[in-house]
């Protein structure tokens, strides 16, 4: 088996190969004669900070480089949009927190991904080595190669361990990665204005295989992504999600920390006093938790199973109550059509109209290529 | 649709105490619950006697024969614990299940495994943060939404109590199951956190510094900490805590005069950025509910300010309290169970009553597959005999080690290891330590509580009853409490 590795770079070509927050990158991925491997597509390029990189300039540690990501779409040729999903690196951060702990950032895969224990220690990586000139420092920009959670990278065969897709079945796939705005990626005391960021010479690598004309059936996990608020301490959110999940989960940030420069985007805050938590199909509670949800144990355990822990994560009382993971979620135990059926989250808590709260939610669900 | 989680309540009403410590469930025919995903709680609460007083934080403290600063899994409340169905009678009876399963909790857990579970630990270890903090608070580090104190389980996996607490059970096939628990609650006492201003419960203790105070002529409501907090989560204040504020005030030609009253924090900020005051980021802005005792004038200045905890003493003390028990089961799709095999463990207690050179025969029954021994010392739950020093085991008289096992050698760990793996188990972890509950720093948080001895080897499955011989070397106070668990095979 001879494996290629692939690298593409944007349809669109900016000067100097340097993009800016809120670009949209566009990338072809052509594989003509071939199969793309699984799990194998990645998102690479330079971190550059505009201007000089202060103490106070910071990014959240356990998303790393997938901050830059503010939402990825991923189209077939042959199928049409299979994914988007918008809000990416607060999944990202969420699924780390719920599945790995601090430590486990230190591991290689996530180095590479500019993930670090500490939020201060975003900030040596943004430093990185600096030669003085004159006034100012000369920075190397901070490579990255991050694996991006979408579709591409989580589709297995169902009937067969040849978990690759041919091109013959695709055409071109389309990924398109929207930049994310600076206060969105980057916080900090020191964050201001004049601050920004540049990705650098980004492009997408992926593996292939040549075609051998068989084609398994593959199984593709996908992510439909909600944003809604709540502004009442007795908070109905109804869901009406076009496809089979198994699980889902949401996160929470009050309204006015929303792309603020002083708060981090992406955390994961603790909703003030909640009490009670049901959740209701077709308004109804009889049918899988049966109960109303009354302690804060359940509501992390629940969260923490939704996005498949594996026993690591970084949820504890000091992270909860400093606003760094915290979510609500539920796994269903089994694929559930929510095209058909409406599903309802009930929360009592300590939310007004004077502090709205952002509900982010990431229905994880499955389909067929 | 997908399976369905109920909760049923326990038999017994509640409150649990010393006294009344038996907990019943009754699982009715007709359901297939997945034990593994499938806990028991038991609901508590923590208050001062006078609960006007604000929100105190505590953690629990293991405390038998004195308080210990060790750390277990949750299951360690439960001292005994049966599993008992209609038609097919006791399927599993272990006693001392705390023992037994602590000890095996720290082989089957990695250090970032047990990390993961902090949210829900009733005996926690610190984090990086220096801070512990109990499941039934919840603390407000900034804002002016008033910390609580909750109503939170003690969550206890059935899988911690049970080798069926791993299965799918069907008890359309096994009738009514009765579980049944035996609870030391008198064993966890609550210690208040932050008590006075002795604690040492402040990571630093120039945490409780505050910036001095001039220039001012209203009521002083807020003041500034002289730390700076890279990380919100190292502070360790929280909105609606108790607190006594000492400050010296200088109002010329007056002396100085020191100044102490108490009041609660009203409303903490976290100063993300001041473009003003550049010096004041990372700084929390503390207001009281009740200002300083003197009312500035020109002039006055005020130094030394600092803020204690204050002590719940002043208000009745905590009381900690087990309400109410509660089972969680999951319910699946039904399996068949005639004829299914599965393990369980006896128990046979002895006592070296201080011998050095101990040894004691123990017949085992003969589907006995794994025999583990545990010495334990005065806390009664971990097995903590440094005195033992090798020890060796012999089946039918044939001994099952060329030499003694010294313990900590190769040969013990590999014991340790045979045993996990005849378990149908890997050895997860060989830090054999405990995590200590008040150490700062993870090296001395692995280093001060070593579990051992494990004094274990695998047993052949036998026709008849097998004989066992323990032969244990000691040092010092030689060999006490020991608790003999074997690993049986059963079928339905």
């Amino acid at each position: 088996m001879s494996v290629i590795n692939h690298a593409v770079i944007p349809d669109l070509v900016k000067p100097a190969n340097t993009y800016a927050p809120l670009d949209l990158l566009d990338f072809n991925l052509n594989f003509q004669g071939r199969k793309m491997l699984s799990s194998t597509v990645r998102f690479q390029g330079q971190l550059k900070i505009v201007g000089d990189v202060e103490d106070g300039v910071l990014f959240d540690c356990m998303a790393g480089a997938h901050g830059v990501i503010d939402s990825i779409t991923t189209s077939v040729l042959n199928v049409g949009q299979i994914e988007s999903i918008q809000s990416y690196p607060r999944m990202h951060a969420m699924v780390m927190n719920a599945t790995q702990s601090r430590n486990d950032t230190m591991n290689s895969y996530n180095s590479c991904e500019l993930k670090s224990p500490s939020d201060l220690y975003s900030n040596m990586i943004l430093k990185q080595y600096a030669t003085k000139i004159a006034d100012s420092s000369h920075r190397t920009p901070a490579d990255f190669s991050v694996k991006p959670t979408f579709c591409l990278n989580r589709f297995v065969a169902v009937d067969s361990d040849d978990s690759s897709v041919a091109f013959s079945k695709t055409g071109t796939v389309r990924v398109s990665i929207q930049l994310s705005r600076m206060t969105d990626m980057l916080f900090g005391t020191a964050v201001s204005g004049l601050t920004n960021y540049e990705i650098i010479n980004p492009r997408i690598i992926y593996q292939s295989i040549p075609d051998d004309g068989k084609q398994a059936k593959l199984q593709m996990r996908v992510e439909h992504s909600l944003k809604t608020s709540i502004n009442s301490s007795d908070a109905v959110i109804s869901t009406r999600v076009p496809a089979v999940c198994d699980s889902f989960s949401m996160s929470f940030m009050p309204t006015s920390h929303e792309s603020v420069a002083e708060y981090n985007n992406l955390a994961q805050e603790a909703l003030p006093a909640l009490t009670e938590l049901v959740f209701l199909w077709n308004n109804s509670s009889n049918t899988m938790v049966t109960y109303t949800i009354r302690d804060l144990v359940e509501v992390t355990d629940k969260y923490v199973e939704s996005l498949k822990t594996s026993g690591h994560n970084t949820a504890h009382l000091q992270m909860v109550s400093s606003n760094k993971s915290f979510g609500v979620g539920l796994s269903f135990g089994t694929f559930v059509n929510l095209a058909n059926q409406s599903f309802n989250i009930q929360l009592a808590c300590g939310v007004t109209n004077t502090n709205p709260f952002n509900v982010y939610m990431y229905f994880h669900s499955l389909i067929e290529l | 649709m997908a399976d369905k989680q109920v909760k049923l309540n326990a038999k017994q009403g509640g409150p649990f105490n010393a006294r009344q410590n038996l907990i019943d469930f009754e699982i009715p025919s007709g359901m297939a619950v997945d034990m593994a995903k499938s806990y028991i709680n038991l609901q508590c609460h923590c208050e001062t006697v006078d609960v006007t007083a604000g929100v105190f934080d505590f953690k629990l403290e293991y405390t038998h024969n004195g308080a210990h600063e060790l750390t277990a899994p949750n299951t360690a409340i439960v001292r005994n614990c049966s599993l008992r169905s209609a038609n097919k009678g006791m399927l599993e009876d272990i006693r001392r299940s705390d023992v037994l399963r602590t000890n095996l909790h720290y082989l089957s857990k990695t250090t970032e495994d047990n990390d993961g579970t902090l949210y829900k630990q009733i005996l926690p270890h610190k984090t990086r943060t220096n801070h512990a903090q109990s499941i039934w608070r919840d603390l407000k580090k900034e804002g002016t939404v008033l910390s609580r104190e909750l109503t939170s389980p003690i969550q206890i996996p059935m899988s911690d109590l049970f080798n069926l607490g791993s299965a799918v059970v069907d008890t359309t096939f096994l009738g009514d199951t009765r579980v049944h628990l035996e609870i030391s609650p008198e064993r966890f006492v609550p210690k208040q956190l932050f008590n006075g201003p002795d604690s040492l419960d402040f990571a630093n203790p120039l945490f409780k510094q505050m910036v001095d105070i001039s220039g001012v002529t209203s009521d002083i409501f807020t003041v500034t900490s002289s730390s700076k907090y890279e990380d919100l989560a190292d502070s360790p204040f929280w909105v609606g805590m108790p607190v006594t504020v000492n400050y010296t005030i200088t109002r010329a030609p007056s002396p100085s005069s020191d100044v102490s009253y108490n009041t609660s924090i009203r409303e903490i900020e976290y100063v993300r950025s001041d473009l003003l005051v550049p010096d004041n980021e990372k700084r929390l802005k503390i207001t009281f509910e009740n200002a300083f005792q003197n009312v500035p004038e020109a002039g006055d200045v005020f130094t030394d300010i600092t803020i204690n905890g204050l002590s719940a003493e002043e208000y009745g003390g905590l009381v900690f309290t087990v309400d109410y028990a509660e089972i969680v089961l999951q319910e699946t799709d039904p399996v068949k169970m005639d004829g299914m095999v599965f393990t369980t463990y006896t128990l046979q207690e002895t006592n070296g009553y201080g011998s050095q050179n101990w040894a004691e025969q123990f017949i085992c029954e003969p589907s006995a597959y794994n025999i583990m021994a545990l010495a334990l010392n005065e806390n009664d739950l971990l097995t903590q005999k440094d005195e033992v020093k090798q020890f060796r085991i012999r089946v039918n008289n044939v001994d099952a080690t060329d030499r003694d096992v010294v313990v900590g050698s190769p040969l013990y760990l590999d014991r340790i290891s045979m045993y996990k793996t005849n378990n149908g188990e890997s050895l997860k972890s060989a830090v054999l330590h405990t995590p200590n509950a008040v150490a700062d720093g993870q090296t001395a948080r692995y280093g001060t509580l070593p579990l051992k001895p494990y004094m274990v080897n695998p047993l052949p499955v036998t026709q008849g009853t097998k004989i066992v011989d323990l032969n244990v070397s000691a040092t010092g106070g030689g060999v006490h409490k020991v608790c003999v668990f074997k690993s049986v095979i059963k079928q339905l």
